[in-house]
């Protein structure tokens, strides 16, 4: 028998895997009457494909129990694998965030340095120039030139200022 | 428009667009119309009711979440079908890295404790034929050289076409073709051989 050309391995192989239409049928059926050769190649080829279909092509099957069985079942994955989803898109958020604050933590020294010499400055220029008075408010007094000083005096309703100068007949208050 | 939808008298088509579109009842239909088919595929592939309805169930899971990329390229029956398919491939897989835990399972199953009892049952003699087929088969297969089983398992197994076979192995329909006519001859030959050692030939296992 001559080798198959390529052809003729292609109709087989497309008939025997039912992958023909019928005219395509008729046309190889001719060639198999007309070559015993080729006719049992193709029972071989057959065989072999129905072999493999009985094994692994399924026929639909009546599943055991009923549909609304089986779709609550199925509904209960769904929820489930939609809750898994969750918890998945929400852990690399989380680890996102504590990686941040680990990150930011290199920083806390500096910033807790920086906050002290800052409060340090401030208490240090409040003791300078601060007073109380005699009601308890603190007020400051700034000389500004010589002879003239300006006080402000606040408290959580009001603030006053005034500037004293050293000529008692100038002295006057205004307040804001 | 007013009143509920009747899923029952929509097509597939309309029932798979409304599903991509957050649908559940209508892909409650499609579970209906084909879960018969799944499980079929499921069950062949598993041989166990009580895992092939769980498995079964996981396949629709999975089609309910990938069903954006169904594109209508082939029928629905086919993709959910080649889903079934990989899950249980995927199921095999997990099984055998597993071994202890499933020898517990199976111990379970055995004592017959919390597992379904099958409305439909395969006779036993024809579940015994068909794991002999493919025990024979899974033999031979391993016996063909790389290029022709994983042709064959791309055609029978993984059900795919040839276009797509074509594609998977990087070569044209014409190889695939001819890969396939050699794969099943070779597959012809080792199954022949097998058998006359039983005493048997193909006609006995058909």
């Amino acid at each position: 028998m001559n080798p198959l050309n390529e052809k003729e391995i292609e109709k087989i192989v497309r008939l025997s895997d039912g992958h023909l239409s019928p005219q395509e049928i008729d046309e190889v059926q001719a060639l198999l009457n007309a070559d015993g050769e080729l006719a049992k190649e193709y029972l071989e080829q057959e065989q072999i494909s129905e072999l493999m279909k009985s094994v692994f092509v399924a026929e639909p099957m009546p599943v055991p129990v009923t549909q609304e069985v089986y779709w609550e079942g199925i509904a209960q994955k769904l929820n489930r694998s939609a809750a898994q989803k969750d918890t998945l898109q929400n852990v690399p958020q989380k680890v996102e965030l504590w990686r941040r604050l680990a990150h930011a933590r290199r920083f806390w020294a500096p910033a807790m340095a920086a906050c002290l010499v800052m409060g340090f400055l401030v208490f240090y220029e409040s003791g300078q120039h601060g007073r109380q008075s005699s009601y308890g408010q603190s007020y400051n007094e700034v000389e500004t030139s010589a002879g003239v000083s300006a006080t402000t005096l606040e408290s959580d309703t009001i603030c006053i200022e005034w500037i004293t100068y050293s000529s008692p007949l100038q002295d006057f208050t205004s307040e804001t | 428009m007013t009143g509920e939808v009747d899923y029952t008298s929509l097509g597939d088509a309309e029932l798979i667009r409304l599903s991509q579109e957050g649908d559940q009842a209508a892909f409650g239909e499609l579970v209906r119309r084909h879960r018969d088919r799944v499980y079929g595929q499921v069950y062949k592939m598993l041989s166990n009711p009580d895992e092939a309805l769980d498995l079964s169930q996981d396949v629709w899971v999975k089609a309910w979440t990938r069903l954006y990329q169904f594109q209508g390229d082939s029928p629905f029956t086919t993709w959910v079908t080649r889903i079934a398919i990989n899950v249980c491939l995927d199921y095999h897989r997990k099984r055998q890295r597993r071994p202890a835990e499933d020898s517990i399972e199976e111990l379970t199953e055995k004592s017959g404790e919390g597992s379904w009892t099958p409305v439909v049952e395969m006779d036993p003699q024809q579940e015994l034929d068909q794991a002999e087929r493919k025990v024979l088969i899974l033999e031979a297969l391993d016996q063909l050289s790389d290029e022709q089983r994983t042709v064959l398992e791309y055609m029978y197994v993984k059900q795919l076409e040839y276009k797509e076979i074509a594609r998977e192995m990087g070569c044209s329909i014409g190889t695939v073709m001819s890969r396939l006519f050699y794969g099943k001859k070779a597959l012809g030959k080792i199954i022949k051989s097998i058998l006359e050692k039983r005493g048997m030939n193909i006609e006995d296992v058909l």
